[in-house]
């Protein structure tokens, strides 16, 4: 157990001190910062336009560290063959799977935390300020929910990032099929729901059971995504809650176990 | 029991679809604890690929590799052993003392064992002044330095260097061989590469040459010269 | 020298820059995606799509005089894309009921209330809306009421939509319930533009409704209709027919209600 933590602080500090890290965490918190000021620019509930940029940015940043970077470090990795005087040492692959997907976790939860707490700061600013007809109530905890689910789901992503580097050595390989991946993932639910209505209708059975097939395979990400919760203040249905929480560790789970047994044969050269 | 021991080691690489290379073929032979052995050939002859599959880096098709009497594949086989890879590849964002004490972590080492370790480890080869620095810093020879540190970390019995001579000055390579030799006093078995014939010579107790990938020579350093002449003019001519 | 190249290129792309001659009604206009293929397109992302295309639809609506046929159909096209693609967004189905039902778009913007009621179910507005355009618009008054029945219920509703309800039958206080109507909508909006539009309308209505009154007392006083506005005048009933801000005529129907020859648009 020992020997995870210690792969994973040093892919923590690894990435922590990547230069396009610090980058990209003051872009995110720029357009945080921004985002009630873009709001005003544009025509609508400024709230409610304020909390849309600030949780998308937080959504972007989390996607560039859990995809971007966890491709990107474990591919330099095993293309600088770092990973030479790791996997020599009396570990075994499985071990060295595990740290790096705790280390990249810790890594892209901090970042999302950083973030978090800037757009915080920016939506009570906002909402303190906000010269509008009637100020509506902002729902922190549910906010506060979201970011949790947001983890989870980047998380999941990270073992997408790991499954795909298990068996390719190129970082673009690997960043583009997650990718893949998590455009399929983010649109599973709206294209069950285009389906099951009147434009659905005119979809061959053919193409409709293919995407039955899809639904089963690929990561439902929309039941990770609390935005639309936190920003409408929709009730919260626990049982839904608690069903996603498990699915989403237990998909993380599998794709790792997956990942590991690849790895455990794959010859380092 | 033997610190090495390889039977009958069958490994062919892959290349596209169709072309297969037989890197090592019918390889056997052991290293006893307490010797400094030497493994030669020429470039491409399988040294690296044989090293691979004793630090369970890759896998042989057939045949079977031991590290104290345990297979290579299995973890536990390599905590009394050190390992040098051919060219030091090190995480440059961490400092030297970092990068060590996470070697150290990696053996299992409690911390009450490790800094005191560490900081003679660094001291003996000339690093102390530097581990606070990044690894992104160091110099090539630094860094090689670091390496065989992070080799010595756990006080092996065993440790396996890939060409640990390649690339060196004259300096470098005396003091690499004064640390095989002072190794050897210490009761450690040494099994190290090269492609030199005499870096092997000199201070080695036994010897295995490999040409393409099977065991030509095995046996004492004295009469490997002639043996190997042959079949370098074999080699070369083919 | 180098400096010199960058200078003029920098200068060069910024008057370039102010001479293109940016045209609001084609960028507002431009053409806009099927809901279906924005929602794939956006992911999760969604949200701030529909953000986009409601200010889009806002600034447009703000921005045109007077709308053609093909306008106030990418009006509502757009509309209903921002309403898509953040179904629990509150303000493309209130632009939509503000501004659609008097551009001639009834059925576009039933559909997108509609929808609405699926997804905001504490919103008084959304099924006010519907009522007010089976009411005003279609002259469906047993609709009407079960819509404004099912606001009052809602939180926030206004008190007076129980009554409203009760007095749909009453014939001439379909203008009376207009102008109400807009005057709470006055209340909510804080954009310019929009509001000038609303009081416009209101005017008009206004006007409406204070020749409504006329026409009454004249039937009162004389037993049956004028003939044409003017005898109103005629027989002192009022000193002058009002203005119409969007530049018509008032004129008298032949059963008895007052409408414009610019159709309020």
């Amino acid at each position: 157990m020992g020997k995870i933590i210690s792969i994973a602080k040093v892919t923590f500090k690894e990435g922590i001190r990547e230069r396009v890290f610090l980058g990209v965490l003051i872009f995110v918190g720029l357009l945080l910062i921004g985002s009630g000021f873009l709001a005003d620019l544009s025509i609508g509930d400024i709230l409610k336009v304020t909390q849309d940029i600030g949780l998308s940015g937080l959504s972007l940043l989390g996607l560039f560290v859990a995809l971007f970077l966890s491709t990107h470090l474990i591919a330099k990795d095993l293309d600088k063959k770092t990973i030479y005087l790791v996997v020599s040492k009396p570990i075994a692959r499985w071990q060295y799977i595990l740290g790096k997907f705790l280390g990249l976790s810790f890594l892209t939860i901090f970042a999302i935390f950083v973030g978090f707490i800037v757009f915080l700061i920016t939506l009570f600013y906002f909402w303190k300020t906000a010269k509008i007809y009637h100020v509506p109530q902002i729902a922190w905890g549910k906010h506060l929910l979201a970011f949790v689910y947001l983890n989870l789901k980047m998380c999941l992503l990270i073992a997408v990032g790991i499954f795909f580097s298990s068996f390719t050595s190129s970082a673009l390989v690997a960043f583009s099929f997650s990718l893949l991946i998590y455009f399929i993932g983010a649109n599973l639910q709206n294209v069950k729901m285009i389906l099951e209505s009147k434009v659905g209708e005119n979809i061959t059975p053919i193409l409709k059971s293919l995407f039955k097939l899809a639904y089963w395979l690929f990561p439902n990400l929309s039941l990770l995504d609390l935005k639309a919760i936190a920003v409408h203040n929709l009730p919260l249905n626990i049982g839904n809650l608690g069903l996603s929480l498990l699915y989403g560790l237990a998909y993380t789970a599998l794709l790792l176990l997956f990942a590991s047994f690849i790895f455990d044969r794959r010859e380092l050269n | 029991m033997s610190a090495i021991s390889l039977k009958e080691i069958y490994k062919t690489y892959k290349k596209g679809l169709r072309q297969r290379i037989l890197a090592v073929k019918n390889l056997s032979f052991a290293v006893e604890q307490g010797e400094i052995f030497g493994f030669v050939g020429p470039n491409g002859a399988g040294k690296s690929t044989t090293i691979k599959i004793l630090m369970g880096l890759i896998f042989a098709d057939r045949g079977e590799a031991r590290l104290f009497d345990l297979p290579c594949s299995h973890p536990k086989a390599r905590a009394k052993v050190g390992f040098v890879p051919e060219q030091p590849a090190l995480y440059d964002h961490l400092t030297g003392a970092e990068f060590l004490h996470f070697a150290g972590e990696l053996y299992g080492l409690s911390k009450k064992n490790f800094m005191e370790q560490a900081l003679k480890l660094l001291e003996k080869v000339g690093l102390k002044e530097a581990m606070n620095l990044k690894l992104r810093h160091y110099s090539k020879g630094m860094q090689q330095r670091l390496v065989i540190a992070q080799a010595l970390i756990t006080n092996p019995e065993l440790i396996i260097m890939d060409e640990p001579l390649s690339g060196l000055d004259p300096i470098g390579r005396m003091e690499i061989m004064d640390l095989i030799k002072s190794l050897k006093e210490e009761g450690k078995t040494i099994f190290f590469s090269s492609h030199i014939l005499h870096d092997v010579e000199t201070v080695c107790d036994r010897v295995a040459l490999i040409v393409r990938g099977e065991l030509k020579f095995l046996g004492k350093p004295d009469n490997i010269e002639e043996t190997f002449r042959e079949e370098i003019q074999k080699w070369a001519k083919s | 020298m180098r400096c010199l190249i960058g200078l003029i290129c920098l200068f060069l792309s910024a008057w370039i820059n102010t001479k293109v001659e940016w045209n609001l009604k084609e960028w507002t206009t431009s053409p806009l995606p099927r809901p279906e293929s924005a929602l794939l397109l956006s992911a999760e992302f969604s949200p701030l799509s529909s953000d986009y295309f409601l200010m889009k639809a806002a600034i447009f609506y703000s921005g045109m005089a007077k709308f053609k046929k093909t306008e106030s159909l990418w009006l509502s096209k757009a509309l209903y894309l921002a309403s898509y693609l953040d179904p629990y967004y509150f303000e493309p189905y209130w632009m939509a009921g503000v501004s659609l039902p008097w551009e001639g778009r009834l059925q576009e913007a039933k559909k997108i209330l509609k929808r609405g009621l699926n997804y905001l179910n504490n919103r008084w507005e959304i099924p006010f809306y519907l009522g007010f355009i089976s009411f005003y618009f279609e002259h469906d008054n047993k609709v009407a009421a079960n819509y404004f029945l099912m606001a009052s219920k809602l939180p926030n509703a206004p008190t007076y939509l129980p009554l409203l309800a009760s007095r749909l039958a009453v014939k001439g206080r379909e203008t009376r319930i207009a102008i109400a109507f807009l005057q709470e909508q006055l209340k909510m909006t804080k954009e310019k533009k929009i509001k000038s539009r609303l009081k416009k309308r209101l005017k008009a209505l206004q006007a409406i409704a204070f020749l409504e009154r006329a026409v009454e007392r004249y039937k009162e006083i004389y037993g049956h209709l004028p003939l044409e506005l003017n005898s109103l005048i005629k027989q002192n009933i009022i000193s002058a027919i009002p203005e119409d801000p969007y530049g018509g005529s008032f004129y008298l129907t032949e059963d008895g209600r007052i409408w414009s020859t610019s159709n309020l648009r």
